[in-house]
């Protein structure tokens, strides 16, 4: 295995596979800037180039473009408030907030680093879990998968505020977003749920159009109501000190971001989960690492470790999408099923193969996450610093810009107008959200894990009746989402008990 | 005064293109211009595979070498992409559409949302019929279909859901054969089932004979009933349509099974001028005998076998030639994919 390993690395850098490797870097830094242009549509559009190429020199290019999207997601996230990929929105929660306070640079900088740290987890992980990675999957049946998804769900309870008030909006709105996601085709019978006689609403709401509406429409609107710059009244302070500051940030929370790259790749690692979901998860895990209810009172204000936990977890979770889709051929996201085309072409069959014949190739899709990241965030650090000046232009002049930005990408996501009468809807929904102090974050999460809830439920039950209640690993994930939904009446208890001591 | 030099001046230069192309589009149409093969479907699969391919050489036998790309335009199981095709884009020879055949059956079962008619299409032809397979797992004790009928308990088949391949053939299977067969629909995709299988979650699987033919390859499963068209591999399989014990069910399998004998099927909209059909059916003709074509799709393990235009609308029009009886029960079986 050590030998595949090296000669992985050796693959990577030829300098055929290397200089496309670059060419790819360069196209994901892009894609991952401009809202809605998503890693995977990009990625449908490079297929037709890798005909040519050898498998190394086609995954050097298809996963390095790829895995800096998700790195550069998070920098309109944290400039504008608009999430530059759909894995980005969570970063826009407290990124958004900071650069308000004129904290732009330190949040970039916090960002791209915990991308950075995330990636080489997430790669490492991926590289170490290669012989046990069969039997890990195999052993996650649709129960599991179930209760992992409701786990996910049960994370709402950090993400709504705290109070009796916090958490019944946490819930309503976390509700309403599982509601949303019945809408299309059901996959059990066929049958059409509200889709009030549109094709369009067939397939469902898309998430990118929501997403992009619900958080980056409502910030346009506070950006015109206030008529200054994003950063406010406030003069550029110096901003390369505030990116080595957020660059301190991330060592100075390292526990927190290695916790958040562990989630993302755990995430990542079950089919179907997809991004959407362990960049929130990570967030409500950096929530319930608040030391106490004042402590989360931050959260959501412009707190750098809401920052940390997302970025994290939205690039580890690339070196875990990689195992289901490399040792199974399941697509661990949207983007994956694409690399999986890819696949195809190349006469590549995922699986056991994989594993043992071609284990260089799959060392050198480690590297190259590893490799490719490495060179973007040295190469952005550089320019992080006037990245964050954007922050001080005059509304007038940016809103424009913004709003183009925000109506381009969500129409490119499919090609399709009705994804702009969405985006409007939703940015509308988003804004009176924010105006009554209904939560967003719980939304998005009970939104993208509706459908994966509804389809393992529905297997679990038709294959076992109830049986799969007593499976072993079903029990224990049981327990820690009950874990989860009481961690913060738990913190809230801890923290009222410990001011009580301090009062006497 | 200098300003309204230098802004009629760029205004002029930006005016060339539109002066010149006039005179271009009489020499080669297709020169310069870009063909665009539109497929409803999104992410991987051998369809789309298959549609790369095309598109990676079918300029070189259009006059003009004209550039191709594939844009996806996925929504309600294709009948948007057909829908725009047939109707939205512009009958000039430059957009194509990459089908999947199933439209047909929406059509015939009058799906409101139907706004086309396949006979109406202008057929190119098809790179290659698709056969289905049904497959179990290969430990368990069941070796053919006659052990499937006695079985003393439900075999679960793992699908993906109602119209699709996975669903459909063990269901009338199940109807009209007798097979004990308990479908569990909802796995979001083939590969899902799969890894099911290798649980042992799920115990048959029913397929595109490609990806089945990948699986047996692996050792996962064994294959046991195929559709009517014969796969390398598969030729000495029983057909479904010879299991059924009622010539409504062999009817309605037949439905089915007819548009994976049409395969993967491009068509222009009817207003397309002839001679721009006539081009582009000789350079479909032309490019299935490209080595270097067959040679990718080879590698990329699809068959491509060349069936002429006439004969796509000849199985198209049969396929809408169905009894009232057989329309009115098609209706139980027989649903649009999610």
């Amino acid at each position: 295995m050590f030998d595949a390993l090296i000669n992985g690395l050796l693959l990577v850098l030829q300098w055929k596979a290397f200089s496309l490797m670059m060419v790819g870097m360069g196209l994901g830094f892009v894609v991952g800037l401009l809202p809605g242009i998503g890693g995977a549509a990009t990625l449908a559009l490079m297929l037709p180039f890798i005909f040519k190429m050898s498998p190394a020199e086609a995954f050097a290019f298809l996963l390095g473009m790829h895995s800096v999207a998700a790195t550069t997601g998070d920098i309109t996230s944290i400039l504008f408030g608009v999430p530059g990929e759909a894995i980005s929105a969570a970063t826009v929660v407290d990124g958004y907030p900071m650069a308000k306070n004129g904290e732009a640079g330190r949040a970039l900088g916090a960002a791209l680093m915990s991308s950075l740290m995330g990636a080489l987890i997430g790669a490492l992980v991926l590289a170490l879990a290669i012989p046990i990675v069969r039997p890990l999957v195999l052993s996650f049946g649709s129960p599991e998968l179930l209760m992992l998804a409701l786990m996910g769900i049960a994370c709402i309870t950090s993400l709504s505020g705290l109070g009796a008030r916090g958490q019944i909006r946490g819930f309503a709105m976390g509700f309403l977003g599982l509601l949303l996601s019945t809408i299309g085709q059901e996959r059990q019978s066929g049958a059409l749920r509200f889709d009030m006689g549109l094709m369009y609403l067939w397939d469902g709401l898309d998430l990118v159009p929501v997403l992009v509406g619900i958080f980056a429409i409502p910030e346009i609107i506070d950006l015109a109501v206030r008529g200054t710059a994003i950063a406010g009244e406030r003069q550029p302070e110096n901003l390369q000190a505030g990116v080595v500051e957020g660059i301190k940030d991330t060592f100075r929370h390292f526990w927190l971001v290695v916790r958040c790259s562990a989630v993302g790749v755990f995430i990542g690692i079950l089919p179907g989960a997809g991004g959407g979901v362990a960049q929130w998860v990570a967030y409500a895990h950096a929530v319930q690492s608040a030391k106490d209810a004042k402590d989360r009172e931050r959260f959501g204000k412009g707190d750098i470790r809401g920052v940390l936990g997302p970025g994290a977890a939205n690039n580890s979770k690339e070196g875990g999408e990689l195992i289901p889709t490399v040792a199974f051929g399941v697509p661990g996201g949207g983007a994956m099923g694409i690399l999986l085309g890819g696949f195809l072409i190349m006469g590549l069959t995922p699986g056991p193969d994989m594993l043992t014949k071609h284990l260089a190739l799959t060392f050198s899709m480690v590297w190259t996450l590893a490799i490719a990241n490495i060179i973007t965030v040295l190469l952005c650090l550089a320019l992080l610093g006037h990245l964050a000046k954007l922050t001080y232009i005059r509304g007038g002049l940016i809103i424009p810009f913004v709003l183009f930005l925000v109506f381009v990408g969500s129409y490119t996501a499919n090609g399709q107008i009705a994804d702009l009468i969405v985006t409007f809807i939703f940015g509308s929904l988003g804004y009176l959200m924010v105006l009554f102090g209904w939560p967003r974050p719980p939304f998005v999460l009970g939104f993208v894990l509706g459908k994966l809830v509804e389809t393992y439920l529905f297997i679990s039950v038709s294959r076992y009746g109830f049986s799969w209640l007593s499976h072993p690993v079903v029990l224990v994930l049981i327990f820690l989402t009950g874990l989860v939904i009481a961690y913060p009446f738990i913190q809230e208890r801890r923290s009222r008990k410990r001011e009580g001591v301090g009062a006497t | 005064m200098r300003r309204m030099w230098v802004v009629s001046l760029l205004v002029s230069f930006l005016m060339i293109p539109l002066v010149a192309s006039p005179a271009r589009s009489q020499t080669n149409f297709y020169e310069g211009k870009t063909v665009t093969l539109i497929i409803g479907a999104k992410g991987a699969g051998s369809l789309i595979a298959a549609t790369q391919i095309v598109a990676h050489h079918l300029g070189k036998y259009i006059p003009g070498k004209p550039t191709v790309i594939v844009q996806e335009m996925p929504g309600a199981a294709h009948l948007l992409a057909t829908n725009n095709v047939f109707n939205v884009a512009k009958p000039d020879g430059l957009t194509i559409l990459a089908s999947n055949p199933n439209v047909a059956v929406a059509q015939l079962a009058k799906v409101e949302q139907v706004r086309f008619d396949v006979r109406k299409f202008h057929w190119l032809g098809s790179t290659g019929a698709d056969g289905v397979a049904l497959s179990i797992r290969t430990d368990l004790p069941y070796k053919n279909f006659e052990d499937i009928r006695k079985a003393n308990q439900d075999l679960i088949v793992g699908t993906t859901g109602p119209g699709s391949n996975a669903h459909d053939f063990p269901l009338l299977l199940k109807e009209f054969a007798g097979a004990k067969f308990k479908l569990v629909s909802g796995y979001p995709s083939n590969g899902d089932v799969m890894l099911a299988l290798q649980r042992k979650e799920a115990d048959v699987w029913a397929a595109l004979a490609t990806t089945i033919k990948l699986a047996v390859d692996q050792g996962v499963v064994r294959a046991i009933v195929r559709g009517r068209v014969a796969t390398p591999g598969f030729e000495n399989l029983p057909v479904d349509e010879d299991l059924a014990t009622s010539s409504l069910g062999k009817a309605i399998m037949g439905i089915k099974a007819a548009p994976l004998a049409i395969g993967r099927a491009f068509a222009v909209p009817p207003a397309t001028s002839a001679d721009r059909v006539a081009t582009l059916r000789e350079a479909f003709a032309k490019v299935i005998k490209d080595p270097e074509f067959l040679a990718e799709g080879k590698k990329a393990k699809i068959d491509f076998n060349y069936i002429s235009a006439e004969q796509v609308l000849k199985d198209f029009t049969a396929l809408l030639n169905q009894t009232p009886e057989v329309l009115k029960e098609m209706g139980k079986y027989i649903k649009l994919e999610g």
